[in-house]
């Protein structure tokens, strides 16, 4: 039990940098640390605000009594899927396993103090989710002290089951990249066929449950739509509907993706009615369920913990050098080839920065086979608000899916302790981080043409329109790879242990996909407005990121790498 | 060659770093920089070669001022740190062809240095594996390599002989000869005082961060005492 003490100690004393913020000396860095602080400050302050809003919104279409439901369900997800991306390369690090294998540890207590991290991890991101909600709830709801008493252990229990199931996750990806000889591509295309299988899944879906959409016409210039009783409900422009019909249709479709939710998911309704009685007898059966299932996964994983880290392990062979005819090449050639190798030799590099781009060309082929209007409306056209033409926002969509997760957002952090090479060497900026730059684009570039290709064959939509479908995601791309390096050179992270903290948990990963989520509005925008002003929209937003890739660019070029580290 | 003019150095928000150094490496000099853990040899040598910014002070290379151009000043030197972190994801001779075309070493030219050196080195079987599966030492030869690929004027190293075996150690020593006598000069740090002494013909000591003796080597050791008892007696 102390060894499991020390090794949580270990997990837990750098928690958010912490640790590092109380005794680093280098002010730059404690600045840099504190910021990061005070950004996911900000981050929780929006998650609790909006959960209470969404709660409250419920609440005003007399849906109170689905909010604990909802929210648990929106709480477990989102516990889970942030779980499952980090699990495997969270509990099993090659670099401090030499470290670990010559202390007198167990499997079971390293593994053990990394779910506690995990879970640590999970209770927070609930408690910001699932508390708002249930206070809201609560007053709404007119419940007594009890409810409120209850909120803290029932968030508590919780996130148990998800930060379980994430870990069996990881270790059944862990166990297949061990049985695989390219151990990196066997993690990329897990990674891979995971999340587009998923994608897939959930818009055949979606699709079928909404497939009453009327019309031929692919465009997006949805007219007509018919609601799940079967009668037609012609759909009015935003600014045709009057208040009260605005309310009434929104009460309508939320009313009816409620009962789609508690349809699919019977267990998340009656885990909805124990958290709203609450009834203590059904939170602790949760509980109890909760705790076995926990109780397995410690042993288990931990009991195979050593053994897979081991075999995790890429050995490469060796084979004898001889010596043969060298080629010189242009200085960015070579750098750009050095990017390559070191981007293609980290599975989780790869499988964390290729998910957006293949999504983006996944999208493309489904729509060979499916009506974008359907594949991007997971809820249904029933109770539509507005006539959205979706067919309108793609090129914002495919230029988000390029924008989530950019190459160049953890490039430079990437070079790790590797950094003093290139700083030693007679480059400029415009060298070492344009090679950076050329790399990211040049693996974006295959996804933006098959994708693009495709949807313009597979799009019935004006020759305005395919235009626009041609420029935004090109400027997307662009734009995504120079705010990711600049995010990058703003957050530098080059102390290191895993690659995972890099590209999954920095500062700079992390900006870069909020970034990349402001083209949700111009996107909505789109699909909202009459031609005239999309059209208006589509231009200004070309011309603003393209505006601020060229600033970003010459700030990039004029950064002095001196500067950057210690 | 080097010249160091009155630098200064502190990492914010602490005292650490090197106060008013002043240090003149002439060619043919194999100029040894001696002092305890932490007394500043790092951060002077990283100072140098253009790793770090420095606070005040010049430093010039051929004439050539670091912060005016330090590329040029860069062209013209090889860096060795102290520690070998080198890409891990390549293998030995794409490491090296990487370093021999950002100096743009000609094919010809970097396949007879290449040759020579990895023969000398005794490392050439292995320059097809990734760097990832070297050992320290082996990370260490294939630094000096790089370094050398582009005839530089000047070699800073810092701790070179740490992990090399007795026979790297010795090719080392005599390639460091061979430089010099080819008219380039060599800075480097070490804790090793019998090379050093042996070895270097100049010689600077330093102890929290200020330079409490340097020049030739015979002046600053007293005729019958040795480095090692002049360092234990200052430092």
């Amino acid at each position: 039990m102390s060894m499991f003490r020390t090794m949580a100690r270990l997990e837990l004393i750098n928690l958010f940098g912490i640790n590092e913020i109380r005794h680093s000396k280098n002010p730059g860095e404690k600045k840099r640390r504190t910021f990061l602080i005070f950004t996911i400050l900000v981050l929780s302050a929006m998650l609790l605000g909006y959960s209470a809003a969404g709660a409250y919104a419920l609440a005003g279409m007399e849906l109170t009594d689905k909010i604990p439901m909802l929210y648990f369900l929106f709480a477990f997800l989102l516990q889970l899927a942030l779980g499952v991306m980090k699990s495997k390369s969270f509990l099993y690090r090659e670099k401090d396993l030499d470290m670990l294998s010559t202390l007198p540890v167990r499997g079971v207590h390293v593994i053990g103090a990394r779910i506690l991290r995990m879970y640590i991890e999970g209770v927070l991101v609930t408690l910001g989710l699932f508390t708002p909600a249930m206070i809201i709830y609560g007053v709404k709801s007119g419940a007594g002290a009890g409810l409120y008493l209850s909120i803290l252990p029932e968030v508590l229990v919780l996130s148990v089951l998800p930060t379980a199931i994430s870990a069996w996750v990881g270790i059944a990806v862990a166990f297949v990249i061990s049985k695989c000889r390219h151990k990196v591509l066997a993690e990329v295309l897990l990674s891979l066929f995971l999340v587009i299988g998923l994608y897939l899944l959930f818009s055949v879906i979606s699709s079928k449950d909404t497939g009453a959409t009327s019309g031929d016409d692919k465009s997006g210039s949805v007219s007509v739509s018919q609601g799940v009783d079967g009668t037609t409900t012609e759909v009015k422009s935003i600014t045709e509907l009057s208040d009260e019909e605005m309310k009434a249709r929104m009460k309508e479709s939320m009313t009816n993706a409620m009962e789609k939710v508690e349809s699919a998911f019977p267990p998340g309704r009656i885990m909805g009615e124990v958290l709203g009685e609450p009834d203590l007898a059904g939170l602790l059966i949760y509980a109890g369920l909760s705790l076995a299932v926990l109780g397995l996964t410690v042993p288990v994983i931990g009991g195979l913990f050593f053994r897979l880290s081991r075999r995790m392990v890429v050995v490469t062979r060796h084979r004898e050098y001889r010596p043969e005819a060298l080629k010189d090449q242009s200085v960015m050639t070579s750098l750009v080839k050095k990017e390559a190798a070191r981007y293609f030799s980290t599975g989780i590099y790869v499988a964390n920065t290729i998910m957006g781009p293949a999504l983006a060309v996944a999208f493309s082929i489904a729509t060979a086979f499916f009506d974008p209007e359907k594949l991007i409306s997971s809820a249904g056209k029933e109770g539509l608000l507005f006539d959205l033409h979706f067919a309108f926002a793609i090129p914002y969509l495919i230029g988000m899916f390029f924008v989530m997760m950019s190459i160049s957002s953890s490039s430079l952090s990437m070079e790790g302790k590797n950094w003093w090479f290139p700083k030693s060497l007679p480059l400029s900026a415009r060298e070492v981080l344009g090679a950076k730059l050329l790399f990211n684009l040049i693996v974006l570039a295959p996804f933006y043409a098959v994708s693009v290709l495709i949807l313009l064959f597979t799009l019935k939509v004006s020759l305005l329109e395919r235009l626009w479908l041609l420029i935004i995601p090109l400027v997307a791309c662009v734009f995504s790879v120079l705010f990711g390096l600049t995010m990058n050179l703003k957050f530098p992270k080059f102390r290191w242990e895993s690659a995972t903290e890099v590209v999954k948990q920095s500062a700079a990963s992390g900006l870069s996909l909020l970034g990349g989520a402001a083209l949700i509005l111009p996107g909505i925008g789109a699909m909202i407005l009459p031609e005239l002003y999309r059209n208006l929209l589509n231009l200004a937003v070309t011309i603003l990121l393209g505006l601020a890739c060229w600033r970003m660019y010459r700030k990039i070029c004029s950064v002095r790498l001196e500067e950057l580290g210690d | 060659m080097l010249v160091i003019d009155h630098l200064d150095k502190h990492y914010k928000g602490t005292d650490k770093g090197v106060t008013d150094i002043t240090i003149h490496v002439e060619p043919g000099d194999i100029y040894a920089f001696i002092g305890h853990n932490g007394a500043g040899k790092t951060t002077l040598l990283k100072a140098i070669t253009g790793i770090h910014e420095y606070d005040s002070g010049e430093v010039t290379i051929d004439g050539i001022n670091l912060k005016e151009d330090p590329r040029e000043v860069k062209r013209r030197i090889a860096y060795i740190p102290d520690n070998p972190d080198i890409y891990e994801f390549l293998t030995g001779i794409q490491y090296l062809q990487l370093v021999a075309d950002v100096f743009g070493v000609s094919a010809a030219d970097r396949e007879t240095r290449i040759t020579d050196y990895a023969e000398r080195f005794e490392i050439t079987g292995s320059l097809g594996d990734l760097v990832s599966s070297y050992s320290h030492g082996m990370k260490q030869k294939l630094v000096l390599i790089s370094a050398l690929l582009h005839n530089p004027k000047l070699l800073i190293m810092d701790e070179p002989f740490v992990g090399l075996d007795p026979k790297a150690a010795f090719v080392l020593k005599e390639l460091m000869k061979e430089v010099t006598a080819a008219g380039g000069a060599i800075f480097f740090s070490t804790h090793v005082l019998e090379v050093a002494e042996k070895l270097c013909n100049k010689v600077a000591i330093i102890k929290d961060g200020n330079l409490i003796a340097s020049g030739l080597m015979d002046e600053v050791v007293r005729e019958g005492t040795t480095l090692e008892e002049l360092f234990m007696e200052t430092v």
